[in-house]
């Protein structure tokens, strides 16, 4: 019977802290790759929030999934602060964007993923200020050369000038 | 002893999912040093890419830094080739690839742009799946320190798809369109 209790409370405890880290880990996945033309036709529709205590910013952060080669579309498509996105890829490849969803909301096109694998998704204040405002984020897959990602989202790449060391052949082993 | 057999084994369940839950988490550096060391005063985070099925998954954090400070990223042992990329709450991204040696990246920003939490990019320097541990040394420093000689500069939008922040040397933080709501 003691051994009983013990387990229950083990387990209440382990499923008690579970969903309070699920919200540190997200990681979130549209099974369909979609073949519509429709302009964000198919997207999972997330809604998030921004809660910053008014002193340090806090950005929402998550990673979001796309297969090589498909068009990755995100839009924050309501928002109640001048939102700013960018994108990881597991590449290192960088995107970001402003204003191009019209009305201060961000719009990232990726047409053609570099990787397979989970892209890195932050949303905050476009100058970085702490802000306290939900946002809904549209987050869909599409085929490769589909008009979700015409205009696709220029990569950031290093300042004319700066040199970025070429790779140097791994040791053996590694 | 079934009891502390079983005690033991949710101790250890808690730990596992405290642990897998760790490499998202917000980690916070209460100190700002004045050392004169490379990476002094930094602490050492544990972390470790764990990609089954094909499919890349980067380590990803939030690390905290004050507007001003020198903050500093210094992946130091590594069992695969990493590459770090760093975004401010701005927007601003830094990224590096082998600035640490040996296959091991560094970034240094010599100014926080903002006081708030960075999100910084553990993975493959190639973006492949992987399955390996990592140390990373996060420190945070007094403006000008020696522990950000040599900065990352951060990335820009060029070409035809740069915007007009960009073009003119603002990283997204000029006026917006006044007309919107």
């Amino acid at each position: 019977m003691k051994t009983t209790l013990i387990a229950s409370a083990v387990l209440a405890a382990v499923g008690a802290l579970a969903p309070g880290l699920a919200g540190a880990n997200d990681a979130m996945y549209d099974s369909s790759v979609s073949t519509t033309t429709k302009i964000g036709g198919s997207s999972v529709t997330m809604n998030g929030t921004l809660d910053d205590n008014g002193i340090f910013a806090e950005p929402w952060v998550t990673q979001l999934y796309a297969q090589a080669s498909e068009c990755l579309r995100l839009a924050v498509t309501t928002t109640n602060f001048d939102s700013e996105l960018v994108v990881a890829a597991p590449n290192g490849t960088v995107y970001r964007d402003d204003d191009s969803g019209g009305s201060l909301r961000p719009l990232v096109r990726i047409a053609n993923a570099p990787s397979t694998g989970w892209y890195t998704v932050q949303v905050a204040s476009f100058s970085g200020a702490p802000t306290n405002a939900n946002f809904t984020l549209k987050y869909a897959r599409y085929n490769l050369g589909n008009p979700n990602c015409a205009t696709s989202t220029t990569p950031l790449s290093v300042p004319h000038g700066v040199v970025e060391p070429a790779k140097v052949a791994a040791p053996a082993g590694r | 002893m079934t009891s502390r057999t079983l005690a033991a084994a949710a101790l250890a369940a808690i730990a596992l999912l405290a642990a897998q839950a760790a490499g998202a988490m917000n980690l916070f550096a209460p100190t700002v040093s004045n050392s004169g060391v490379l990476d002094g005063g930094s602490i050492d985070l544990a972390g470790t890419i764990h990609d089954p099925g094909g499919n890349a998954r980067p380590w990803v954090g939030q690390l905290y830094a004050g507007e001003g400070e020198c903050l500093r990223l210094a992946v130091s042992t590594s069992a695969f080739d990493a590459k770090l990329t760093v975004f401010a709450p701005t927007g601003a991204v830094y990224r590096d690839d082998d600035g640490n040696g040996d296959l091991r990246p560094l970034v240094k920003i010599g100014s926080a742009p903002v006081s708030g939490w960075y999100t910084v990019q553990v993975a493959q320097f190639n973006g492949l799946p992987v399955n390996q541990p990592f140390h990373m040394l996060y420190g945070r420093y007094i403006g000008g320190n020696v522990n950000c000689a040599n900065e990352t500069v951060p990335l820009i939008v060029d070409g035809a798809g740069a915007d007009a922040k960009a073009a003119a040397g603002i990283v997204d933080s000029g006026p917006e369109d006044p007309a919107a709501p």
